[in-house]
């Protein structure tokens, strides 16, 4: 059985395009082409083309024959509904993760903090993530997960000799644990030259020109949270006492900027969380134009809306300010990009970021595992999140329900690995073969993760679509608009890299 | 109404210096277009739209010839028209960088040879096409390296891990070497028996005992003539023909099987270029085989006049090597044919792209093979395409042409060479059309002329 995996998008113009799934590829889109690709799908074509008077008989043929080699000679418009592999063994599964997709380790120094942002996973607003609590990694754990991490990495380390590892340190907030830091990255240097890039996201407080200079003798990328101007930061980012953490986030960033200027404009990155009452205008022209140090925007997110009572604080008149304010933010950048404007890294990545993930999309020779065909789920074990006691997990964002397996107990576990991928397929994947947009979805664990399962709604799926539908219709927008629009801070290589790191 | 026209997704319009080309993907085929064509299509690929054009002027008519051969259509407003690609136009690096396809080292194990051809070690007096699966040696500077047999053990490890198909060992000759040749051939085939092992030799060593080497092991004969006349006058040794031929023959025999373990080139040279006919015939003759071809052309660095021209290349004629499927477009237009998947070691221990390009990034055996590749220069060089080779970039036959890629990077080291393996001039034939495509089958070529008389005339 075959489905139909095309998605038809109108532009800024009105013309119409379709994206297929199939190839990944786009075509521009008429009434005819449509008329001509679902005759031949049902196998009315002969009995329907007689009715088509409007059309020349020569533009029929022609559209039959365009259809017709697409569907030939690239396998276009349609998806075969399985069987998909089953998921390999478990011997068999580590042999390739070892091999193949082994990237980063992610050691969780500290569940402890020393701000109370109001959005925090770790707050009371997310009942089914870990709580802050005061632990943190001894030296000994993170040196076994050091060891253990590049253990498991050794088939890809020697088959791969260009691949680097990220080695990322997640809290709570890791600078409180700045010495344990240096002394892991040191480590882990010394036993495995040339091989570690150490990243971190920090709120910034702590950052103090002697913690950067720490951190910057060892080459360490780091992301601070900054939500936006004073009022937009200091409305969630804030300590126990209720007072924001802006001021003393820019004290930092002012004197690393001027004591340190390499490693501010090399090494430092910001990433900035929003929810329906953020002043997005403001944000945005923050980071264009303020005189305070803004690190370029690395990432874009909204506060998560899973599994939270966060949101029973808004109203709808939030929500409809914030989707007039994202819409003009759209327009402005889209207008930018065309007229070969600057525009504000905000923008770039609230807005650019979806789009050149439909630049960036996966084509016909970029299969996923064909036992997980579909979603953006990585595979249990391209990244290692080891917490404070050892327990490993999928990656920082799915704690507690699906814990792949313990340094005190041999490591990850891979039929363990197997289980997870198996009941998230079971749960999440079972309709994705009938779907326009598998390229593209960044449906994972960790945004279907619930107490103990994986579960979606259609209305998530929906929204998948619906997002694509725009970030296409905006791509298209720009280069009919500007056919040569600049996307090369977007496909930059470097900024890409960083982007990996920080996932 | 009607104004624009576009290629389609699949048709990409390659610009030439003056003309343009139209690869069709769907149908594996070229169009050559003449310069007034290349500048129309250029304009409408702007979305700039067609209404000046009269009906049934020349340009409509073109126009509408395209659209009957498939590769694009008009248009009722300005579109983006997005191009096929089979992949993500994004190579990352560092924790995301892909397992490099490694396909081959060549290791040059000696500089020993019993014959003493002029055409070889001519460094920097000769141009050559297809060297790699030839003799020929360049004459390295600098010390040989002292490997250890531990050193050979790691690079087998090496080049197991690292997953190489091939290992050619070429000299010299490494029949010149019998001892060193058969500790490799049994270091290979305890350590890594699944690597292919091709040795390259003009046939006059000694033979190693054919029934104790590994199937893993395959030879390549360079042949220099066909009689001890031509040995005399191309080696200075016309009693080394008996010994090539009946080391030919004793090969033959071991693979009576036919199972491919020996290979045959032919040298052209200043000796037997005319010949290369006769050349063929023999080998095919004697031996059953179809050999290939490798061809070298000395001269002056200095007071030489005009091009040469090598046999497979006519005067103003361009090879053309049809792309067989569209993964061979994309190939050619993101990789460097020639380079991409190869390494070379060289006798004084230097890792190079290849054994004709000069930069060396690793010293071997003081550095291991996997060292040197986790520098980036190799894969600098595998994705060196035409576009960044000086005189390619403005040709529009640039991804169907069967020149030696490595030839033309040498070509801009030295002034003037390239012309002797490309014979257009960009600047000339070009612009008045004397071009005339050769070697590609004429189901793969189509000329479109936007007005009579403006065409490639040949």
């Amino acid at each position: 059985m075959e489905h139909r995996v095309t998605l038809k998008f109108s532009v800024d113009s009105g013309n119409q395009y379709l994206y297929d799934d199939a190839t990944g590829m786009t075509f521009v889109w008429s009434d005819l082409r449509e008329r001509v690709l679902s005759a031949l799908l049902d196998g009315s074509l002969g009995e329907r083309r007689a009715t088509w008077n409007n059309y020349a008989p020569a533009d029929i043929d022609h559209e039959v024959l365009f259809i017709s080699r697409w569907r030939q000679k690239y396998g276009a418009f349609v998806r075969k509904v399985g069987p998909y592999p089953p998921v390999p063994p478990p011997a068999e599964l580590e042999a390739w993760i070892r091999k193949e997709i082994l990237m980063q380790l992610i050691l969780v120094v500290t569940e402890d903090c020393n701000l109370r942002c109001r959005y925090c996973a770790f707050s009371d607003h997310y009942p089914l993530n870990r709580d802050r609590t005061t632990k943190s990694m001894t030296f000994d754990i993170a040196r076994r997960a050091v060891d253990y991490f590049f253990e498991l990495a050794r088939p890809e380390m020697e088959r791969n000799p260009r691949r680097l590892f990220g080695v990322t340190f997640y809290g709570g907030e890791p600078l409180l644990e700045v010495d344990l830091i240096a002394r892991v990255i040191d480590y882990a240097r010394e036993r495995f030259p040339g091989l570690v890039i150490p990243v971190m996201t920090v709120n910034g407080t702590l950052l103090s020109p002697e913690v950067a200079k720490t951190l910057a003798d060892r080459d360490v990328h780091v992301s601070i949270s900054l939500d936006g101007p004073t009022a937009e930061h200091d409305r969630n980012r804030v300590f126990p006492s209720g007072q924001g953490s802006y001021e003393p986030v820019m004290r930092n960033l002012r004197r690393i900027r001027e004591e340190m200027p390499d490693f501010f404009a090399n090494y430092v990155t910001s990433v900035s969380t929003y929810d329906c009452r953020t002043d997005v205008e403001a944000v945005s022209e923050f980071f264009f134009s303020s005189p305070d140090p803004t690190p370029p925007v690395l990432f874009v997110s909204k506060v998560a809306t899973r599994n939270t009572d966060y949101y029973d604080a808004f109203g709808p008149e939030d929500l409809e300010k914030h989707i007039a304010q994202v819409r003009w933010l759209r327009q402005d950048y889209k207008q930018r990009v065309i007229e070969g404007d600057r525009y504000s890294t905000y923008a770039q990545s609230y807005v650019g970021l979806p789009i050149a993930t439909c630049l960036l999309r996966g084509r016909m020779a970029n299969p996923r595992p064909p036992f997980l065909p579909f979603t953006g789920a990585c595979i249990p074990g391209t990244k290692l999140c080891v917490t404070a006691e050892g327990q490993l997990d999928v990656c920082e964002r799915v704690n507690g329900s699906f814990p792949i397996g313990h340094l005190d107990s041999g490591g990850v576990d891979f039929g363990r690995v197997k289980q997870v991928i198996e009941n998230y397929r079971d749960s999440i994947c079972d309709k994705c073969h009938a779907c326009p947009v598998t390229r593209l979805c960044s449906m994972c664990y960790s945004t279907t993760e619930q107490e103990g399962v994986f579960a979606k709604t259609p209305e998530d799926c929906a929204e998948t679509v619906a997002i694509t539908r725009g970030s296409l219709a905006d791509y298209y927008s720009i280069k009919e608009g500007n056919p040569s629009a600049d996307f090369s801070y977007e496909t930059d290589r470097t900024y890409l890299e960083r982007r990996l790191m920080f996932l | 109404m009607i104004v624009y026209f576009r290629l389609a997704t699949d048709s990409f319009l390659v610009s030439g210096k003056t003309d343009g080309a139209i690869y069709d993907l769907g149908r594996n085929r070229l169009l050559l277009l003449d310069p007034g064509a290349a500048a129309l299509l250029k304009r409408c690929e702007r979305n700039q739209p067609t209404d000046d054009l009269a009906p049934g002027s020349a340009e409509m008519a073109l126009l509408d010839k395209l659209v009957q051969r498939g590769v694009g259509n008009f248009l009722p407003s300005p579109h983006f028209v997005e191009k096929l690609q089979f992949q993500s136009p994004v190579r990352f690096q560092g924790i995301a960088a892909d397992p490099p396809r490694f396909d081959r080292l060549t290791f040059q194990i000696t500089d020993r040879c019993g014959l003493a051809c002029k055409t070889c070690r001519l460094e920097g007096h000769q141009a050559t096409w297809q060297p790699c699966t030839a003799c020929l040696m360049r004459a390295l500077p600098g010390e040989r390296a002292h490997p250890s047999g531990d050193d050979f053990d790691a690079l087998f490890d090496d080049l197991r891990r690292l997953e190489f198909k091939n290992l050619h060992l070429r000299g010299g000759d490494p029949l010149a070497e019998p001892d060193l040749l058969a500790d490799l051939l049994r270091r290979a085939a305890a350590r890594y028996p699944e690597l292919i092992i091709f040795v390259t030799t003009p046939g006059e060593g000694h033979l190693p005992n054919l029934a104790t080497v590994s199937n893993q092991v395959r030879f390549n004969v360079v042949l220099l003539g066909t009689s001890a006349k031509d040995y005399e006058e191309a080696a200075g040794c016309g009693a080394a023909w008996d010994r090539v031929v009946s080391n030919v023959d004793s090969l033959r025999a071991a693979d009576s099987q036919g199972a491919g373990r020996l290979l045959v080139t032919i040298l052209l040279t200043e000796t037997t270029r005319a010949r290369k006919d006769e050349l063929l015939a023999f080998a095919k003759d004697r031996w059953g085989l179809t050999p290939g071809l490798a061809e070298t052309y000395p001269y002056p660095l200095t007071g030489w006049e005009g091009p040469p021209r090598f046999s497979h290349v006519g005067p103003r004629a361009k090879p053309v090597a049809p792309f067989r499927d569209t993964w061979e477009f994309f190939f050619r237009a993101y990789n460097n044919t020639c380079l991409f998947g190869g390494a070379d070691l060289g006798l004084d221990g230097g890792f190079r792209p290849c054994a004709w390009v000069d930069e060396v990034f690793g010293h071997w055996p003081a550095e291991s093979l996997h060292k040197a590749m986790s520098r980036p220069q190799p894969y600098h060089y595998w994705e060196l395409t035409k576009e960044s080779i000086e005189g390619c970039r403005e040709c529009a036959l640039r991804y169907a042409c069967a020149d030696c890629t490595v030839a033309e990077l040498d070509g801009q080291l030295l002034p003037g060479v390239r012309e002797m393996y490309c014979p257009l001039n960009l600047s000339e034939d070009l612009a008045v059309g004397r071009v005339r495509p050769v070697l590609g089958p004429a189901e793969f070529i189509e000329e479109i002329v936007l007005a009579e008389g403006s065409g490639h005339r040949g």
